[in-house]
């Protein structure tokens, strides 16, 4: 085994046991940081890799969950994996219309359009009470799973919660990480740097974006669903601004010149956040003037500035570059 | 007599009400090296933009071996083996030379949308990629981001990225622009390397490199074709030098 | 129209600078809660309209200086984020110092009540409303289309390089825009106080308003804004009125469709 796969296979196993090693409330932290680390990492293949900015990235978040409660609630006897496939499709099929219409557009004007269907989505789950109980939220009933050998998974035991999530996450995580490797993976950082010139040499730069955007997209509503399954709640809030701004930061947090830096936004946010919100109430403010921090004096996040710093680290997120870094 | 390569009908241009193209009507035959020149403004990029599809003309048709390719988006016309340079070095500046030059080759062997195998690991690709940086000298920079070349460098990045597609067509808007004298002679060589059995359509200002290179010149003046033929009857147009080679000629960088 | 204070000021920064101030929302909210703090210490509401503006004037020009240009060598995204970091800073500051709820501005005497109008009563205060912004929507036109100030101006917002190779200090120019642009948001926020009151969520509303007018109405464009806000203005007093359901579902498919097929709006420049 190279030496890399050694690396890896041990970091997994660590992951895997986890539950042994943390307390309950430590282990529903690394839940939460397991989805929401998704879901940064599918922004950044839109920001970090595609060049474009989207405020509207909750939109396929709260799709995919609302997805899983609706098709829970709806088609008894569906198994919890099959729940998981519906939200990863209707991420994709959101992805693809709504990239449809936003990935001709850039900049500024891309950013606002993606804000407006993740607003129009928000106004429609608002409202519709019907489907989606507006404003007190949707609940999730998730059911166990059955494993052959006749052990049940319950769903409501958080570890048991977590190695699944655990499994589905790096599974997703490897798909991006493969992906961004291809020829089509390759073409999306093209985009980034020079469209016309992609143009001019064949690509079709349209449809690549649009790829892109659909599998962000696609990640985007698995991570959501996730989000739903744990919360066993899914209400507006998961497609609203703050939703869709929060990964944004994470992402910067992070750093978003490599694939796992969003990540390790997500994680250090969450832990920023846990901390400060206990240590006082203003920490809202704390966390925008971080922010801003940030954008100013370390625009390629915590692993920006690791790099800088540290050579070991250097190694370690220079092998996932794929292209060179963004700034 | 050869057969036709690219033919511009009757094309007409206007930005907002300011005319720039009337009715220019060209034919470059199949395997020729054709230099357009004339005054800066006189419409030559504009006619490049139109010819690539960048730009679709007011009026007029670009036939390209028989096929319309009028306002034909600028990657169908790409993958109809129509290559082209910029005036301005339009590269990937973060990438590598390496990459930068690889991203043709993917395109070229129609990989664009190959999205299961690991571009990395793909011998042919890297092979045929480094191939081309030899070639156009540029193997020991390979591992640079293109935009730390030094400008001779990123010119020939610039040819690089062109002639990485395997064009039949190739268009050059002024390759030599803002080169010295021995860098230039450098891109001429280059330039008549790869061009070997293609068609070229080149852009210049620079007059030596006009008539050392060109097998048939047309002079564009205030959006019009003033005359079109071998380099020795457009020396010897009056028109044309009463126009544009009577005045003293610099190579006047954009 | 208040809306149109609002987003008069955020289309003519973006417009100038390529830039869409998110910020600019909260330097509205900020002008309301210093109203407060002026009406409260002083007892003027009047003061506020002279306090507010200048302080968030002044914040504006801080920032454009200090940040913005800082960043701008990191490109367009990073400047929106950066705009978008502010808001919510700023918005938590003021949340932080003046607490989060709503605070109430008394309306002041001479404007209390209402008079009868077109068949009915109607605020004294609304009245004002309109005229303020009447009033400042004329003498925005009035400098920027009679003054050399002003033409400098368009001229910049048009084509910021050309102008600067003639000569012109366009950084200064800038600087400018970008503040009046502020204050201009903060006296929307200071009328907009005793009509609202002083909330902790004003930002956010108006906002997401605020873009919709400015995208139907064009980036750069006042003459947009204007008739964009008078449209949603209307768009939302009727939608309440027959399609409570659809109001704020309207409004975003409006904005998407104006994008997607005219994103240049109805007055805006292409690109």
């Amino acid at each position: 085994m190279t030496r890399r796969g050694l690396v890896l296979t041990l970091g997994a196993a660590v992951l895997y046991a986890l539950p042994w090693i943390l307390d309950t409330v430590r282990l529903r932290m690394a839940i939460e940081i397991l989805y929401f680390g998704l879901f940064a990492v599918s922004f950044n293949l839109l920001f970090g890799y595609a060049g474009l900015l989207s405020f509207g990235h909750a939109a396929t978040f709260g799709v995919g969950g609302y997805t899983l409660g609706l098709v829970l609630k709806h088609l008894h006897g569906m198994p919890l994996l099959g729940a998981f496939v519906a939200a990863a499709v209707a991420g994709a099929v959101g992805g693809l219309v709504i990239g449809f219409f936003c990935v001709r557009l850039r900049g500024t004007y891309f950013a606002l359009l993606t804000l407006a269907f993740s607003q129009f989505l928000f106004a429609v789950a608002l409202k519709w009470r019907g489907v989606t109980r507006g404003d007190d939220g949707l609940s999730v009933v998730v059911p166990d799973i059955r494993l052959p050998g006749g052990i049940t998974a319950r769903m409501s035991d958080a570890p048991h919660f977590y190695w699944l999530e655990l499994t589905i996450v790096l599974l997703c995580l490897a798909a991006a990480w493969r992906f961004i490797r291809t020829p089509l993976g390759n073409a999306v950082a093209l985009m980034r740097e020079n469209d016309e010139r992609a143009a001019f040499l064949g690509y079709n730069v349209f449809g690549t974006k649009l790829v892109v955007f659909t599998f962000a997209a696609t990640l985007a509503a698995v991570a959501g669903a996730l989000f739903a399954a744990f919360q066993r709640l899914i209400s507006p809030s998961s497609l609203d601004l703050p939703m869709g701004t929060e990964v944004v930061f994470m992402a910067i947090l992070g750093g978003t010149g490599t694939f796992l830096g969003p990540f390790l936004g997500a994680a250090v946010y969450i832990l920023i956040q846990d901390w400060l919100s206990k240590t006082t109430e203003h920490w809202p403010f704390v966390i925008g003037l971080l922010f801003v921090g940030m954008i100013l004096f370390a625009h390629q996040g915590v692993t920006g500035l690791l790099g800088r710093q540290g050579p070991l680290h250097r190694r370690w997120v220079a092998r996932r570059q794929p292209v060179e870094e963004t700034a | 007599m050869a057969a036709a390569c690219l033919e511009l009908e009757n094309i007409h241009h206007d930005f907002g009400g300011l005319l720039v193209l009337q009715g220019v009507a060209l034919t470059v035959r199949e395997g020729e090296r054709h230099a357009i020149i004339g005054p800066n403004g006189a419409g030559k990029s504009t006619l490049f933009n139109i010819i690539t599809g960048r730009l679709a003309p007011r009026r007029g048709r670009v036939v390209y071996r028989g096929r319309d390719i009028t306002g034909a988006s600028p990657h169908r016309i790409a993958r109809q083996r129509v290559g082209r340079s910029f005036q301005i070095i339009n590269t990937f500046p973060r990438l590598t030379v390496f990459q930068n030059v690889r991203s043709a080759v993917v395109s070229r062997r129609d990989r664009r949308l190959d999205a299961w195998s690991l571009l990395d690991d793909d011998a042919e690709i890297t092979h045929e990629t480094e191939e081309l940086l030899n070639l156009l000298g540029l193997a020991e920079r390979r591992d640079t981001p293109a935009s730390e070349l030094s400008y001779g460098e990123q010119r020939e990045l610039e040819i690089a990225l062109t002639v990485a597609v395997q064009p039949e067509l190739i268009l050059l808007d002024e390759p030599t622009a803002g080169l010295n004298a021995e860098d230039s002679r450098k891109a001429v060589a280059l330039i008549r390397r790869v061009t070997e059995g293609k068609t070229l359509v080149m852009v210049e200002h620079d007059m030596d490199v006009v008539f050392t290179l060109a097998d048939r010149i047309s002079v564009i003046h205030y959006g019009r074709v003033l005359a079109s033929g071998v380099p020795d009857d457009i020396r010897r147009n009056e028109e044309v030098q009463r126009a544009y080679l009577g005045r003293k000629v610099r190579a006047v960088p954009r | 129209m208040l809306l149109f204070l609002v987003a008069s000021g955020l289309t003519l920064v973006f417009g100038m600078m390529g830039i869409l101030n998110i910020a600019h929302a909260a330097f509205y909210m900020l002008g309301a809660y210093l109203a407060y703090t002026t009406v409260h210490v002083t007892g003027s509401f009047w003061l506020s309209l002279l306090v507010a503006p200048v302080v968030v004037g002044l914040l504006g020009a801080v920032i454009e200086r200090g940040l913005l240009r800082r960043i701008h060598v990191f490109g367009h995204a990073y400047e929106l984020l950066m705009t978008f970091g502010l808001f919510f800073m700023i918005q938590e500051a003021v949340r932080w110092i003046w607490g989060n709820y709503t605070l109430q501005i008394p309306v002041p005497n001479v404007l209390a009540g209402s008079v009868p109008f077109v068949g009915g009563q109607y605020p004294v205060y609304r009245l004002f409303i309109l005229g303020v912004s009447a009033f400042i929507c004329a003498g925005m036109a009035l400098v920027l289309l009679r003054t050399r100030i002003g033409i400098v101006i368009r001229s910049a917002v048009s084509d910021a390089e050309m102008v600067s190779a003639l000569g012109v200090n366009t950084p200064l120019v800038s600087l400018g825009v970008f503040s009046v642009g502020s204050a201009l948001a903060a006296v929307a926020g200071v009328i907009a106080a005793p009509f609202l009151q002083a909330d902790p969520a004003m930002g956010a509303l108006i906002l997401t308003d605020a873009f919709v007018v400015i995208v139907i109405g064009g980036f750069g464009s006042l003459l947009g804004a204007l008739l964009a806000s008078l449209m949603i203005g209307e768009l939302q007093s009727f939608g309440i009125l027959w399609f409570p359901q659809f109001a704020l579902v309207f409004q975003f498919l409006l904005m998407a469709g104006v994008l997607i097929l005219r994103p240049q709006g109805l007055f805006g420049e292409k690109g």
